[in-house]
This record gives C-alpha cells, structure tokens and sequence, in this order.
C-alpha cells in the first residue's frame, strides 16, 4: 500500500503550500499601506488642499491691504495684539479684524486648527517672532504657507477696529518688531500660518 | 513535467505495481508547486499595484522646488515696490526726479535685504534690485470748487475747456471727487467731460445729474452710461473703474487708444477735486494758478526679481505702476 504511505507527505505538502500562499498574501498586503487616496488625516490630498487655502487667505489679504492691517493691529498700552488676553496673542478664536474673519470663513468652521506666527528682524539684525494666533502644537500633518509684508516708517498702527490711529510704527515704543531697515523700511515681517486638521 | 495521465492508459507505465507507485509519486508534488505559482503570481500582482500607487503618491505630492514661494515672493514685491513708489512721491516729495528715484532705489534695497535675511533660513535667496523708472507728473487739485483754471497758457484752451496733459501714454490713480452732486450741470451739452483724443479715436466720459442720480457716460465709438444716486459727496476712480467704491461696467479708462491728449471740458459744471498721475513729464503750463498743480512724481518704477532655491533658478522683471487702469 505505497499510495496509502504517501497521504502523510500529501498533507505535510498542503501545509508547506498554504503557508507558502499565506505569506505571499501578507507580503503584499503589506505592501500597500496608506495611499494618498486613503481617506484618513494624513491624506497628502487634504494637506495640499490645505496648503492651497492658506496660501490664497494670505495672496487675497495682502491684495486687499487686510494683512497688513493684521500685522500693525497693535495696542500701545497693553503692548499686546487687540483684544487679547494676559498671553499677548490670540487663542481660541481668530484676530477680530479682516485677515481673522478670512480665517476664520476658511477654517475655524471646517474644525481645521492654524497657527500663525510673525517673523522680522530684530535691531541687532537676528532673527525675532511673535505669536499672532497660537492654537496649539501642529501634529505631523501640518502644513505652512508664508508671505512678506513690508513695514514702512510712515505706516499707521491701528485700532480695534481697523482705522488708522493716526500713531505711526516709527514713533510708537511698544510695537513688537524694531527699526532694522535702512531707508523708510521699518522692517519686513513674514507672515507664517500653519494649518492642520484636529 | 509530472505525468498526469490516469494508470493504465497510453502514456502511462505498463499496469503494475512499480507505475503505480511512480505516478503518485510524482502526482504529489504538484499540491506544493501550484502553493509555489499562486504565491507568485499575488506578488507579482502585488508589485505592479504598488507600483502604480506609488506614482499616484509621487503624483500628488506639493512642490517642494519653491516655485510657488517664487510666485508669493513676487507679488510681495509689486506691493513693497508700490509702497516705496507711493512714500517716494507723497512722504518724500522731492521737485527732482532723481532724488524720488534715488529713495525708491533705497527702500526697494533695504526690503530686499530684509526679506533675503529671513529667506535664507529656510536655503531660499531672494533678490530684489531697480532697474529703471518713468517720469512722470503728479496733477491735483483740492480747491473742492468749480475746476475752472484762469491760468491757461496751452494753446487752443480756455479757462472752461483746457488740456490736462498731453502726448499721455499712460495715466494712473485718477480720481475725481464730487463735492456737491447737485453741481453737476443739467442743462443741455454743458456736463463735465472728460476727453482722452489720439488724434483719429476718441474716448469721452461725462458726468451729469438729473432729479438726484448722477450718471456717468461714457462714449468710445458707441455709448453706455451707469448711474448712482449720491447722499452726499462721492468719488469716481476713473482708473479704477469705480463710482463710490461700486464698479461702474462701462468705465474702461482710454480703451483702445494711443498716445492721447487729457482734457477736461465744461469745467464750471462740476464741484470738487481731481488728482492723478499721468507718464508725462512736461505737461502744458496751465498749473500753479488756483489750486491747479503739477508735482514731479515717479510714474512707474521696473524691478528685476530673483529667487534661487536648490532646484529652482527664478528671474523677472516686473513693472509696478499702482492704480494703473489695467492694474
């Protein structure tokens, strides 16, 4: 009964194949892991969209003046943005100027969290920043986009509600960036904001 | 090749206990080499997936050679280049051209200056640099009465109808503010015109007031109009194409004209002030009577932009003239 004998070799042989098969399974699915058309939060589409949104506030605000108001929304006697609390920056909410109703319409109500930070050059000529809005720590997911905003001598800081105080960054005492620019150039302030998804 | 063929028939072993025993031998291991085909074949399958995902990553990933830092860094440039040219001409003031253009060069270099010094942290080299500017003349008027000018000397004008400037390529931030709305003149072809000619077209705005709407006309080969009922005083950005603050349609400043003479008619019919910039840097003697006047200005400024990151080489030049109709 030789054919009998072999049955064990049969299911020895069906187990090595299987495993042989079982693992060839594994391996590929291993190897299509998150794609960038997974839906979950680090989806790279959602980041560019992101990156994209932040980038056009930024264009759009400087293009209708509403940044640089947002950079000289300075209040004197606080030495701190308008209307914010002991931490000098804004928290929980947008700036309650035009640039943070953009953000706020882009953002705030789509549960996208956004810092944005002021970056310029300090009088000794380092670099110096100042937290504008401050949401928290961005996860690894976050994206950024930045634009340069010029600061003349002669250009006005303004109230809490947006007009011109008539108080120029030149002569104020307490504004955040100092005189570093030659000329009428007060100094050049970069403005960052980075995005990502709570 | 395992031989598959049933015992006892053709292609077999002759019937018998030895051929039995060879062909199940050899049967047995098909089970393990078939495990073996399948299992390749899914990670062949696998590969040319993976392969295919991969280029829709690579596909979608943001640019990272910094050619849209380029882009934001231009446009940051026309900006500060139009703040330098505007603090040249209204903080600065200089009667000498050179001086306006020698502070425009000075506040463009510090801004490039200061914008390369916060770049480089991030191995981005932006550059900012003059290369040229346009002459040109600052012409206002802030009497806020008639626009009426008693000291005309330009050839063929009057005190009522009189040139502006002449020989204008271009013209920019043209504004006129209407102070009394109810002074713009009703009565028949008596309105303020306004009249850009060169030579063979021409292009014709006037402005006129009936029962309290103010409307604005504008004639270049065929007529439209578009109209606004003021409360009080209001302006008209001619270059801009506006009328207190709204977009007028039709008001398309010199559309499809050449080399134009600027000039005003039936100025007794109108109440207010005018400013504007025009590219010509010796308009007609008929300013410095009244409040008639004419102030050296820089007209446009042209800059040359770099951007150097590790993959990109960036070069433009680009013309900055703020409040340009085409603007």
């Amino acid at each position: 009964m030789v054919t009998d004998d072999r049955g064990q070799a049969h299911t020895l042989e069906g187990v090595v194949a299987s495993l042989v098969l079982l693992s060839a399974v594994i391996f590929a699915l291993e190897m299509t892991a998150v794609t960038p058309l997974s839906a979950s939060t680090s989806s790279q589409h959602l980041e560019n969209q992101q990156e994209s949104t932040a980038r056009g506030i930024l264009g759009s605000a400087a293009e209708s003046g509403a940044l640089k108001q947002s950079v000289l929304f300075w209040n004197e006697t606080s030495e701190q943005f308008h209307n914010t609390s002991a931490v000098g920056y804004y928290t929980s909410g947008p700036p309650p100027n035009e640039f943070g109703r953009m953000l706020n319409r882009s953002f705030d109500r789509q549960g996208i969290a956004y810092n944005v930070y002021l970056g310029f050059t300090s009088a000794g000529g380092g670099r110096g920043d100042t937290r504008l809005v401050y949401q928290g720590r961005p996860s690894d997911n976050a994206v950024r986009a930045t634009w340069t905003v010029p600061v003349f001598e002669n250009d006005q800081i303004y109230d809490h509600e947006g007009q011109p105080t008539g108080t120029t960054v030149a002569e104020s005492s307490s504004f955040y960036a100092s005189n570093a620019g030659d000329g009428a150039v007060y100094n050049v302030v970069r403005v960052e904001v980075v995005v990502w998804r709570i | 090749m395992a031989d598959l063929s049933p015992v006892g028939t053709a292609g077999g072993s002759a019937a018998g206990r030895d051929s039995r025993y060879a062909t199940a031998r050899e049967r047995g291991q098909i089970i393990l080499v078939g495990g073996f085909v399948i299992a390749a074949t899914l990670i062949a399958l696998a590969l040319v997936m993976n392969s295919a995902i991969y280029t829709q990553n690579l596909a979608t990933q943001s640019d990272t050679s910094g050619a849209v830092d380029a882009n934001a860094y231009q446009r940051a440039v026309e900006h500060g280049t139009a703040d330098a040219v505007v603090y040249a001409n209204d903080v600065n003031d200089s009667s000498d051209y050179d001086d306006l253009e020698a502070n425009v060069t000075e506040n463009v270099a510090a801004f490039s200056d200061l914008s390369t010094r916060q770049a480089v942290t991030r191995g981005h080299v932006p550059n900012v640099s003059v290369v040229d500017g346009t002459e040109g003349s600052s012409l206002t008027y802030d009497g806020g009465v008639e626009f009426t000018n008693t000291g005309v000397s330009h050839a063929g004008d009057d005190s009522n109808n009189w040139t502006i400037a002449d020989g204008v390529d271009s013209t920019r931030r043209f504004s006129i503010g209407v102070d009394d709305p109810l002074s713009l003149n009703v009565s028949g072809n008596k309105e303020l015109h306004v009249v850009a000619d060169d030579g063979s077209d021409e292009w014709r705005m006037n402005v006129s007031e009936t029962g309290g709407d103010v409307t604005i006309g504008i004639y270049n080969g065929t007529y439209t109009e578009c109209n606004y009922t003021p409360s009080n005083s209001f302006w008209i950005n001619v270059t801009a194409g506006t009328v207190a603050g709204s977009v007028c349609e039709p008001l398309s400043f010199a559309e499809g004209i050449g080399t134009y003479d600027l000039r005003y008619e039936n100025t007794s019919a109108i109440e207010g002030n005018y400013s504007l910039l025009v590219d010509d840097s010796s308009p007609p003697s008929n300013y410095g009577t009244g409040d008639h006047e004419e102030e050296t200005a820089i007209y446009s400024t042209t800059v040359d932009v770099t951007y150097r990151t590790s993959d990109l080489y960036y070069e433009t030049e680009v013309r900055v003239a703020p409040g340009e109709a085409d603007d």
